[in-house]
């Protein structure tokens, strides 16, 4: 009977994958996938539940499962540096994640309990809310109908700066001087936000920056170097992975807009050399400092080839306790479509938010790795700013969508003080622009700021 | 007297108590303290990986790892 309740209650809601698919906590997302696809209809559900517990009741809320709910119970807290693989927890029914305060529920669990996503909750329930985990997978938006919205209003753009070209209906001119901003930032709809990350602070974590960069003069910037060498960038990464998060609105003469937190506070970290190196425990010490500083956002172009590392799983959780969020390269050691390598440390921490990078036709980079993915930016020829002569240059990777997104998240901070730590970087993952790809290469979809 | 190993550690505690007592316990243990960064509970320094993980309050012991994004004028970081 309660199985059969369960199944009416997502029908209903929109979202049903047409049976329960025997979902457990540790079934991996090839089998969920596999299953919901079986299962035919257009699956939007893993079949599995995510139980949001209130502020400050998670510890009550586990206890609340295991005792009253009568779940089999496996805690973050029992794997070391809380890096739990969901492939280890065995048969457990739910998994509790204290830090972040949500309880993953099986399938089969929930059924068997009558647990839906419109149960009533009692009001001195420690539960907050029960929703239907998602695949971010296959949604209904016409990615064809959604570009050729994008090119007609960068071409409505480029005829307002005077620059459209005869015969520009049948063959479209991307390029950034044409378009007014670049195309990272169209596709992201920066320039349609009213949002400018005022009163936002945004530490950026790489090989420092160019402080004496004329585009930048009369900017907030608080730095801080971790490598022994001045926070001046002779590398030109920091400068370019810095530039897009937070540059300018309107930088002279025909330079397109490149940056998103144009009023930010930026924060910048030295946590890489001059020649684009460092270790972990000067990363981890530059992760210390912006959380430190309460940056709600901290964006981190960087990492290596390793497992996830309980260093950064503690550093991702403290800062979301601390109200901040940290997103971070998935890593550019693949080679699509023969060769698709994990996701490095720290994006492949799961308190860390993990970008890919996608190309202007919103398919995967080839070289942007997979698997723990959670959103994308466009990470293929990027133009930011670059350390003085320079001024300005076209870069690829991971490291240059990581920005895209954390320039987003930092409009969107703007818009709430509540949006801060999970509740932004579930707000990153809702207004995503879906994409009909696997959530292991483009997680969410491509970051959007916020319309308005 | 076999020799003792040293090597570049990054520690990571519980934060269960204050982290500058687990700090303080490493030191006893013999762990060179480098850097104490309370605000993501985590210890680094150098010492012998094998005498600290018995620590009370350390989670993790792991060695200190590179971390870069390729060299300067690289095309793809």
């Amino acid at each position: 009977m309660a199985t059969k309740k369960a199944r009416r209650a997502r029908s209903e809601n929109g979202h049903s994958n047409g049976s329960s698919n025997g979902a457990q906590v540790s079934t991996n997302t090839d089998a969920l996938l596999l299953a919901a696809l079986q299962a035919g209809n257009d699956a939007a559900t893993t079949g599995r539940f995510l139980v949001t517990f209130k502020e400050g009741a998670a510890e009550q809320g586990a206890e609340h499962l295991e005792s009253v709910s009568g779940f089999r119970t496996a805690n973050a807290r029992d794997f070391t540096g809380q890096a739990v693989a969901l492939e280890a927890t065995g048969d457990a029914e739910a998994v509790v994640f204290p830090e972040i305060g949500v309880a993953l529920i099986g399938s089969e669990a929930a059924a068997s309990r009558g647990m839906t996503a419109e149960a009533a909750i009692e009001e001195d329930s420690p539960v907050q809310s029960i929703d239907p985990e998602y695949f971010m997978f296959a949604t209904a938006v016409n990615t064809a109908d959604y570009m050729r919205g994008i090119l007609r209003m960068a071409q409505m753009i480029s005829a307002d700066l005077g620059e459209a070209q005869a015969g520009a209906e049948e063959q479209f001119d991307v390029s950034p001087e044409a378009l007014g901003a670049t195309p990272g930032l169209i596709l992201s709809r920066v320039p349609f936000s009213s949002r400018d990350g005022n009163g936002i602070k945004v530490a950026v974590l790489d090989t420092g920056f160019d402080l004496g960069h004329p585009e930048f003069t009369g900017r907030s910037i608080a730095q801080q170097t971790f490598v022994g060498q001045p926070v001046q960038d002779l590398h030109g990464h920091g400068t370019h992975t810095a530039g897009t998060a937070c540059g300018p609105k309107s930088p002279p003469g025909l330079i397109p807009r490149y940056g998103i937190g144009f009023r930010t506070q930026m924060f910048i970290g030295k946590v890489l050399t001059n020649s684009g190196s460092g270790t972990q425990a000067q990363v981890l010490a530059g992760m210390n400092w912006a959380i430190a500083n309460k940056c709600p956002v901290i964006s981190m172009s960087l990492g290596a080839p390793v497992p996830p590392q309980p260093s950064y799983t503690a550093a991702g959780a403290a800062a979301l306790a601390n109200g901040c969020l940290i997103i971070a390269a998935a890593g550019n050691d693949s080679q699509r479509p023969t060769i698709i390598k994990p996701a490095i440390a720290p994006a492949n921490s799961p308190t860390v938010m993990s970008v890919a990078a996608l190309d202007i036709n919103l398919r995967p980079a080839v070289f942007s790795n997979g698997g723990k993915v959670d959103i994308s930016g466009i990470g293929v020829n990027v133009f930011s700013s670059f350390p003085r002569p320079t001024l300005h240059k076209t870069l690829s990777g991971t490291s240059m969508a990581t920005p895209h997104v954390a320039g987003c998240a930092a409009l969107w901070a703007q818009t709430s003080s509540a949006l801060r730590g999970t509740a932004l970087r579930a707000k990153l993952i809702a207004t995503a622009l879906h994409l009909p790809l696997p959530a292991s290469d483009v997680g969410a979809g491509l970051v959007q700021a916020p319309p308005f | 007297m076999p020799q003792e190993k040293k090597e570049s550690l990054v520690i990571t505690t519980s934060g269960k108590r204050s982290i500058h007592e687990v700090a303080r316990d490493l030191k006893d243990a013999g762990f060179e303290v480098e850097q104490v960064l309370d605000s993501i509970n985590v210890v680094t320094g150098k010492g012998d990986a094998g005498k600290l993980r018995s620590v009370q309050d350390v989670v993790d012991v792991s060695g200190d790892t590179p971390v870069d994004i390729g060299p300067p004028g690289s095309s793809v970081s």
